[in-house]
């Protein structure tokens, strides 16, 4: 079962990495996307701390396929996980489950960008080469849009997590990294 | 441990095991991004079926007219054979390319670079160029892997390509801009630049061949020192639709 769990990453990862990035031809729709909504879901059913593993192992996943320095996003999920464990407890009682994941999915890609631009930022302080990009090089009516588009994936990713979790009777609070 | 990582790796270029990750994770690169490419012309075929009816009729009409052409086309062939001659663009067969698949996208988002399924196993090694159509630059590679290599665009910030103006034979830098634009740098004051100048690669530093198309000229402004002149440059291909490219693996000796 925990295999289901390992597929459905893999299958995220490659519709991101060789499927969306090529055919939507917006630079907006590329990074990280879908798989960031995986973990942010997973983060948002769970228990955090016990995910940390995944958190650290689906970023090296992703740093191997970036220009990044590696252990950037590994770095970046595990930050992702401590805050948002730190306010989900207080919000997730509300009622409004999708809207508390949209919300959590949108601004969870946000802090992501943010945490990646302050990362480059480091390196390029330390000397290290790096393809730069400035704030105001943005496009923010796109960048919202693309926040918006994957945020709403992520409902979807959500759900179906949600679904294959109960059919398959899987218990991510038993999830032990030696066994994936 | 996840900042222990980060600390042994973030100085180098290379990460540890990465040719192994990008050779085991190539299948399924290739078998996603053929996916999408079926898919976006699948899709492409479908939102265009209510404009077929017209479409057919329309091109009956021009078939006709370029049935009258086709007689044309020889003069036509010499005469571009010309031009090429005179904007000394090398022709395409003068080079040894290797074709690649665009199998994905840096997965950060804050790069353009392009990972083709052609690595080091295949011969393909850093600084190569990798153009398209008629040999048409676009970028350079940039971290050849054993089985996948990743690819620098032009319009790249940290891109830079030494080329030339065909009509002045002034000598510049090609340099990206953030992945928005590409400008060529470095001309002097004296020489004067026409919109629509072609450029290519000079061949200075035998890094890249000379001969390669890059774009053509547009827009010149002195620079801030007022010691040289720069121009924008048009870009003759959407980089967002390339799908396959070539890589020039050598010159061939003529």
């Amino acid at each position: 079962m925990k295999k289901i769990l390992f597929i459905i990453l893999i299958i995220l990862f490659f519709v991101q990495y060789s499927y969306i990035s090529l055919v939507s031809g917006n630079p907006y729709f590329r990074g990280s996307g879908l798989v960031a909504t995986l973990i942010i879901a997973l983060f948002l059913r769970e228990n955090v701390y016990r995910l940390l593993w995944w958190a650290f192992l689906v970023g090296l996943l992703l740093d191997y396929f970036s220009t990044t320095s590696f252990g950037t996003y590994a770095i970046i999920f595990i930050i992702l996980a401590g805050i948002i464990e730190i306010y989900k407890t207080k919000f997730e009682q509300s009622g409004h489950k999708m809207l508390f994941v949209f919300t959590n999915m949108f601004f969870g890609l946000i802090l992501i960008d943010i945490f990646l631009l302050v990362m480059l930022k480091m390196d390029i302080l330390l000397g290290i080469p790096r393809e730069g990009i400035f704030v105001s090089d943005i496009n923010m009516g796109w960048y919202l849009i693309s926040k918006v588009f994957f945020a709403l994936l992520g409902i979807g990713v959500y759900v179906l997590l949600d679904k294959v979790l109960r059919a398959f009777d899987l218990d991510v609070r038993r999830l032990k990294i030696e066994n994936i | 441990m996840a900042v222990i990582v980060f600390a042994i790796f973030h100085n180098s270029s290379k990460k540890p095991f990465e040719g192994f990750v990008h050779a085991i994770t190539k299948p399924f690169s290739c078998f996603f991004s053929d996916a999408g490419r079926f898919t976006y012309n699948r899709f492409s075929f479908f939102s265009s079926i209510g404009t077929l009816k017209k479409d057919n009729s329309r091109l009956f009409e021009e078939n006709l007219k370029l049935k009258s052409q086709i007689a044309l086309l020889g003069d036509i062939k010499k005469e571009n054979n010309e031009l090429r001659k005179q904007i000394e663009l090398a022709p395409r067969d003068s080079f040894k390319l290797k074709a690649a698949m665009v199998i994905g996208r840096d997965m950060s988002g804050l790069s353009d670079d392009f990972i083709i399924d052609a690595g080091s196993n295949g011969g393909v090694r850093e600084q190569m160029a990798v153009v398209v159509g008629e040999g048409i630059l676009i970028g350079k590679v940039k971290k050849a892997l054993k089985a996948t290599s990743y690819v620098e665009l032009i319009r790249s910030k940290n891109s830079r390509v030494n080329a030339e103006i065909t009509e002045s034979g002034a000598k510049g830098i090609v340099r990206g801009q953030y992945g928005t634009s590409v400008i060529i740098d470095m001309i002097p004051q004296t020489v004067e630049i026409n919109k629509g100048d072609p450029i290519i690669t000079s061949g200075v530093g035998s890094i890249l061949p000379r001969g390669l198309l890059v774009g053509y000229a547009q827009d010149p402004m002195p620079t801030a020192d007022q010691l040289f002149q720069q121009a924008s440059l048009i870009l003759p291909v959407d980089y967002e639709s390339i799908r396959m490219v070539w890589i020039v693996t050598s010159v061939k000796n003529k």
